[in-house]
């Protein structure tokens, strides 16, 4: 086993940036305007730049987005949508906590929990 | 799909018998020769003449000295390719669908016009069978020559895989293991054929034939009985005569 470079930066930055917003999205810090901006973003600019990476070990990335299509049988595919999910999942409860509107916190817990299997 | 099929009507596969197999790697070669022209893109290579050369394989052949707990130490070589597993996990980890497990005969084959590199599938192959071709960013495994197995445009005889044919010593079966009357099912009854690694539950259709065990050397001569024979009669009488010369 000898992973790429990029595979290690990929489970490195994701794990951190995902682990980091699910710990955003359920609230433990008291975030508010610019800050949360700040910090936010920092978590998004781990978890896609770790994506990001992933896709360059690839022999050919141009078909990238078939790895979505198994996610009947392959892991690798299910990670693949729930990365993209709670990245989605994430975005309402980043953009409250910067412009300063309320997010119910059932949506926050759902958020963090597809953010952490990725 | 990546699922894999609940059953194969065939289960096409090799017998390799470790007894016969003397490493000379003819089936490495042959395999190179037969796969880097028809079936997917070319096995590449890579500084093939330089100070690191590597390439793409499909089958390699690695050589182990063993000591048995008694006699001699043997040489096993030890020929490795894909063991087309009832329970592939390369196949179930694929996320594009370019793995595959034929429910016809049972070959586990890769659709290279699928295949994005991710590699995870050789990560989770526990044997080392496939391997990544660093010029086209696929993934290459056996195919059990299917371009070769099916051709009507080929003699009968070399209906099978590249590696089964050329073999000088016949160490490589090709057949059914369905069927409990082919030649590889009855030989790998005959012989004991085992299976690689079967706590890793993969089920592999491939049965290895494990080495003979060897004659025993013999501690005394085999000349020694004729020591103790003494002569009698005339040919006492010329023996003591001709030992007094």
């Amino acid at each position: 086993m000898h992973p790429a470079p990029s595979v290690i930066i990929f489970s490195v930055l994701s794990g951190l940036g995902f682990g980091f917003m699910a710990y955003l999205a359920l609230g433990v810090l008291p975030l508010r305007g610019t800050w949360a901006f700040w910090t936010w973003g920092l978590g998004y600019a781990f978890a896609v730049g770790g994506l990001i990476a992933s896709a360059t070990h690839l022999g050919n990335p141009q078909r990238a987005l078939k790895a979505f299509s198994q996610w009947r049988s392959s892991w690798l595919s299910r990670e693949a949508w729930a990365a993209v999910l709670a990245l989605f999942a994430l975005a309402p409860i980043a953009l409250g906590d910067w412009l300063g509107f309320g997010v119910p916190f059932v949506w926050r817990g759902l958020a963090a929990a597809l953010a952490l299997p990725p | 799909m990546t699922c894999l099929p609940g059953h194969t009507d065939k289960k096409l596969g090799l017998a390799i018998d470790l007894d016969t197999c003397v490493g000379c790697h003819a089936c490495v070669t042959a395999c190179k020769g037969w796969n880097d022209q028809g079936y997917g893109v070319p096995l590449s290579d890579q500084d093939s003449y330089g100070a690191d050369p590597s390439g793409t394989f499909l089958n390699r052949v690695h050589s182990y000295e063993v000591q048995p707990a008694q006699g001699a130490a043997q040489i096993i070589n030890f020929p490795r390719s894909c063991l087309h597993c009832e329970d592939a996990p390369c196949v179930t980890v694929c996320p594009t669908g370019a793995s595959y497990k034929r429910v016809e005969d049972g070959i586990v084959l890769v659709n290279e016009s699928d295949c994005i590199g991710c590699g995870l599938c050789a990560w989770a192959c526990p044997y080392g069978a496939r391997e990544m071709d660093a010029d086209a960013g696929v993934m290459k495994k056996c195919t059990l020559c299917v371009d070769r197995i099916y051709n009507e445009n080929l003699a009968e005889e070399d209906r099978e895989p590249a590696c089964v044919r050329t073999c000088p010593t016949g160490a490589r079966h090709f057949g059914d293991f369905n069927d409990p009357d082919s030649k590889v099912s009855q030989l790998s009854a005959k012989r004991g054929g085992y299976d690689l690694m079967p706590d890793m539950g993969t089920k592999p259709v491939n049965k290895y034939l494990p080495p003979r065990p060897k004659d025993q050397r013999l501690e005394a001569s085999l000349l020694a009985p004729l020591l103790d024979i003494e002569a009698k009669g005339f040919a006492g009488w010329l023996d003591r005569v001709l030992g007094k010369i």
